[in-house]
């Protein structure tokens, strides 16, 4: 049985008013425990809406989401559970702290679910080091925290729930590079040790390649292409002309097809670029050699 | 003062604690000038004192020691203030922060209506103002009904309407998705090159920094490298030690030399990347 089931999902805002606007339409996938999933498409494609649906935020039109085989939205009870085994984690999460120290705002999700006090202070933590926030830090408030340092007490604040399912909107936006890296790599140490699975939305193509086990790619409500890293970038053309971003490796490799040269459709990374580039040259100088 | 300099930060400090004795300083002896239609990209990592520097160009901030001129103008002349708002534009990151006014074309209205321009005249900019960044259509529309490339380009019109000299944005493409980014780029890049409009282009995505006429990098508050983006990215360990990166296609070059394939100068954009490759497979013989 997979981990999440999600099925038939369609929804539109401002229903029967004349803004009526369809945000999901007849989205089906699965995913299974510990899967690393990249949600890319424009603004507006629905990411939100899905992201909010699978959290039992919004309840869909019509479909289900079904998390460990029990439809999320069939009774109240089961809503609640779904929203502490999936974690959400909003774009730009550090402006809803709001606690007096780190500490106490990490903890108010482990304090709404109702645990003992050693077991949230254990908990806190444990999503401390997840995000390496050290002691004293966490008796500070946390508006005196930097800008980075207050994005990781937020994600923090989610990973104290110990979700099984992480869900994070563009958890690197508006960070430097180093910055960047430091936050992905504490999502998937979160992953690693605690066997979650993680679906993130994210902009940026190279983190999408670099880092997911699959891409779904929303455009428009629908999934219009889901697969490996692999098999996504191997529609780059296709994605260019949707007016998405592919990684510059495959935009490189899709210039230089443009031009005439015989590349494949599957480069993604640079790696893979480079040695694809480095296969063509070579072959092209073993034809001139020969004649 | 070089005569074609339209703003000059002379040996600039500032500190946001003016009462300590030991000062901490968020910006401390920077020197550079941008020129009149120069693009300008400001590089660094966070809280390395880039939106200061912004927020220095047109006397919101005033230096703590060292001057900032604009124009031949010194901005911490009071009398000088609204001729410096006049002449140098700032935009910021978050457009839902920046925005006033509830229709598109009251709100890129605002700021020259505050200026005492004459309602005709004011027709005219506003007009303008919304067609250089491709929102025209889009006038009688809410902005709150807009999307974040949507409303960046607004806040963008709205600085045109006040026809400055100068455009300084302050990584106003950090909110957007990647449409957007490039909508805002295409944006400025189009009143650099034919309204010949200055523009400092502070950002941490390094592909929006190579097109740029000159960068300059500031890190711990100090400027730590100033020079063309050929230059800049050449100095792999400074972009390092500064927490940046050079651009992906630098990059892929490098892992190309590695495979014994060097193809000159370094190229720092896809199509540059593009360019230096076919040249060099016309090459073999």
């Amino acid at each position: 049985m997979p981990l999440l089931e999600v099925k038939n999902l369609s929804y539109s805002y401002s229903k029967g008013t004349p803004f009526e606007k369809k945000a999901l339409s007849d989205i089906s996938f699965s995913v299974e425990k510990g899967e690393y999933i990249s949600i890319i498409g424009h603004t507006g494609s629905g990411k939100s809406t899905l992201m909010q649906m699978l959290d039992g935020l919004i309840k869909p039109d019509e479909g289900s989401v079904v998390l460990e085989g029990k439809d999320i939205n069939s009774d109240k009870k089961i809503t609640r559970e779904a929203r502490f085994k999936v974690g959400l984690c909003f774009q730009y999460p550090e402006y809803q702290l709001f606690e007096e120290t780190v500490e106490k705002d990490i903890a108010f999700g482990p304090k709404n679910m109702g645990l003992s006090a050693a077991e949230i202070s254990e908990r806190v933590l444990k999503a401390a080091a997840f995000v390496k926030l050290d002691g004293e830090l966490l008796k500070r408030s946390p508006f005196d925290l930097s800008g980075g340092q207050k994005r990781r007490a937020a994600i923090a604040g989610v990973m104290a729930m110990l979700p099984e399912i992480l869900i994070l909107d563009e958890p690197a936006a508006g960070l430097d590079p180093v910055g960047r890296n430091e936050i992905l790599s504490m999502i998937s140490e979160y992953r690693r040790s605690t066997g979650a699975t993680v679906m993130m939305v994210t902009h940026s193509m190279e983190t999408a390649a670099a880092v997911s086990d699959r891409i779904f790619v929303l455009e428009n409500g629908a999934i219009a292409y889901t697969g490996t890293p692999r098999e996504v970038f191997g529609h780059s053309e296709e994605l260019i002309k949707m007016g998405l971003d592919v990684p510059v490796s495959a935009k490189i490799a899709s210039e230089l097809r443009s031009r005439g040269l015989d590349l494949p459709l599957d480069i993604y990374t640079a790696e893979g670029c480079a040695d694809a580039l480095a296969r063509y040259a070579a072959k092209l100088k073993e034809g001139k050699r020969n004649g | 003062m070089e005569p074609n300099a339209l703003i000059k930060f002379d040996n600039v400090s500032f500190s946001y604690d003016d009462e300590d004795a030991i000062k901490d300083y968020a910006v401390e002896n920077i020197s550079f000038e941008v020129k009149k239609g120069e693009f300008v990209a400001v590089l660094g990592r966070n809280g390395s004192g880039k939106s200061t520097v912004a927020k220095l160009s047109n006397s919101i901030y005033i230096p703590s020691s060292g001057k900032v001129y604009v124009d031949g103008n010194d901005t911490s002349v009071t009398e000088n203030e609204l001729p410096i708002r006049k002449k140098v534009g700032v935009v910021f990151q978050n457009p839902d922060n920046q925005i006033v006014a509830s229709i598109v074309e009251e709100e890129v209205a605002f700021g020259p209506e505050n200026l005492g321009v004459e309602p005709a005249e004011l027709r005219r900019r506003v007009d303008g103002a919304l067609k250089a960044v491709g929102m025209y259509e889009y006038r009688r529309h809410e902005t709150h009904r807009l999307s974040g490339g949507q409303k960046q380009r607004i806040a963008i019109a709205g600085m045109i309407a006040m026809m400055p000299q100068c455009l300084v944005l302050d990584e106003p493409t950090a909110m957007l998705d990647p449409q957007g980014r490039r909508d805002v780029m295409h944006t400025v890049k189009k009143l650099n090159k034919e309204n010949g409009m200055s523009v400092v282009f502070i950002t941490h995505f390094m592909e929006e920094a190579v097109n740029a006429d000159k960068i300059i990098i500031i890190d711990e508050g100090k400027k730590a490298a100033e020079g063309t983006p050929d230059e800049i990215f050449a100095q792999r360990s400074l972009i390092k030690k500064c927490g940046l990166e050079i651009p992906e296609s630098a990059e892929l070059a490098e892992l190309l030399a590695a495979r014994g394939i060097n193809l000159g100068k370094t190229p720092l954009t896809p199509d540059g990347f593009a360019d230096a490759f076919m040249n060099y497979i016309s090459s073999i013989k």
